[in-house]
């Protein structure tokens, strides 16, 4: 198991490498929106819920975008069936599907959360970071389990485009 | 044992039956080459046998594995070559072969001597999508019989190869290879030639199924008309 998890988690990264379709996209997205947030607040600073509410809903719709790409390269590609034709557990798709989406989130808040102090956070980076990780790698394990079962689950079907956002949505809720 | 039996095999998609009432047998070591216009359901075929595809009907045995219930005890035994070479279009002939070979458990060294096989070694480490269909079709090629295969399920393997590539890969995956091999063609010619058993399906039913010494071009040319 560990073995093909390894093969595929390489995979994985390296066609992202290559592509740069999801992290990038990810990345822009969230940092923009704190953009459009610290311009349509007209405040440099907000605190409490609002601050949270912001950066999860951002990091939500930012991970949505990768979430949406998940299986797209194995749907398209053939790489589903080349993967059942082998003889190892299938559940080590779902577990490398499940850390690549952690790694992408991982790289998404390395740009995003600078960014989001940056434009709206009141305090430092660096005084507000203590209290932000626990929340942050929690909320990352559950967004990258939920998010490749609900990836795993759109991706054959002609409406995966709306169907995974809205059942990561639900399933964030 | 057969290396294949199927008996009365239905598939269907939603309400069109891809498949029906499709009876063969194929003994270890012997080739079987299917032929049929464009949606007879040969794909179909080997997709079922490749276990890609659940039988809807009838009974299935593959390597003596019951489909779809023992499928797991066939996978790894076949190797399927498609009209989608199953690799990945960013990732250079070496890492998608090497990505196979993880998950076959074969070593890198087959990796490395397969791509010389198929003379691909030279533009190894290029992404697929910067090589011709015909280079692509001899790594999916080296992809397919990577775990040395028992069966080999080839839809159409020579589609993008030029004459020079066909005799390069027929080590692999010809007679030469002494694989049992169920071959999709529509080539009467190349096809009654590799075949031990011909069958012909014509909207998903065998309309011919025979040994190849007694089927001539002309009965092949009529599933087509």
């Amino acid at each position: 198991m560990r073995r093909t998890v390894g093969a595929l988690l390489r995979k994985e990264l390296l066609v992202e490498l290559r592509t740069l379709e999801s992290v990038p996209g990810m990345s822009l997205f969230a940092v923009t929106t704190f953009v459009v947030f610290h311009f349509a607040l007209n405040r440099n600073v907000v605190e409490g819920d609002l601050a949270a509410g912001i950066l999860w809903v951002t990091l939500l719709f930012a991970a949505i975008l990768g979430i949406n790409r998940l299986f797209v390269a194995d749907a398209e590609e053939g790489g589903f069936d080349g993967f059942l034709l082998a003889p190892v557990d299938r559940t080590a798709m779902l577990v490398a599907k499940a850390l690549t989406l952690l790694a992408y989130l991982v790289v998404l808040e390395l740009v995003a959360v600078p960014a989001f102090a940056l434009l709206l956070l009141g305090p430092s980076l660096g005084q507000a970071l203590p209290g932000l990780l626990a929340p942050l790698a929690l909320g990352d394990l559950g967004v990258a389990a939920i998010g490749t079962l609900v990836a795993a689950l759109a991706v054959r079907t002609r409406a995966r485009d709306l169907l995974g956002p809205l059942a990561a949505d639900a399933g964030a809720l | 044992m057969p290396a294949v039996e199927v008996e009365r095999l239905a598939r269907r998609y939603g309400e069109r039956e891809a498949l029906s009432e499709v009876s063969l047998s194929l003994q270890e070591g012997q080739t079987l080459v299917v032929f049929g216009p464009n949606g007879a359901g040969k794909t179909t075929l080997l997709r079922v046998l490749a276990t890609l595809l659940r039988p809807h009907g009838g009974s299935v045995r593959v390597l003596g594995a019951r489909l779809p219930d023992e499928a797991w005890a066939v996978r790894g035994r076949l190797g399927l070559l498609g009209h989608e070479p199953l690799l990945y279009r960013e990732l250079t002939a070496y890492e998608n072969l090497r990505y196979h070979a993880r998950l076959h458990d074969v070593g890198d060294q087959r990796v490395h001597e397969l791509l010389e096989l198929v003379r691909m070694d030279g533009r190894s480490r290029e992404p697929l999508r910067t090589l011709s269909r015909g280079m692509v079709q001899r790594v999916a090629v080296a992809r397919t019989v990577l775990h040395a295969p028992e069966l080999l399920l080839l839809d159409e393997p020579h589609a993008n190869l030029d004459p020079a590539a066909v005799e390069l890969v027929a080590p692999l995956i010809g007679s030469a290879s002494g694989r049992t091999r169920v071959i999709c063609s529509h080539d009467p010619s190349g096809g009654l030639a590799e075949a031990d058993v011909v069958l012909g399906l014509r909207g998903g039913r065998a309309t011919l199924l025979r040994r190849a010494a007694e089927v001539d071009r002309a009965e092949i040319a009529e599933l087509y008309r």
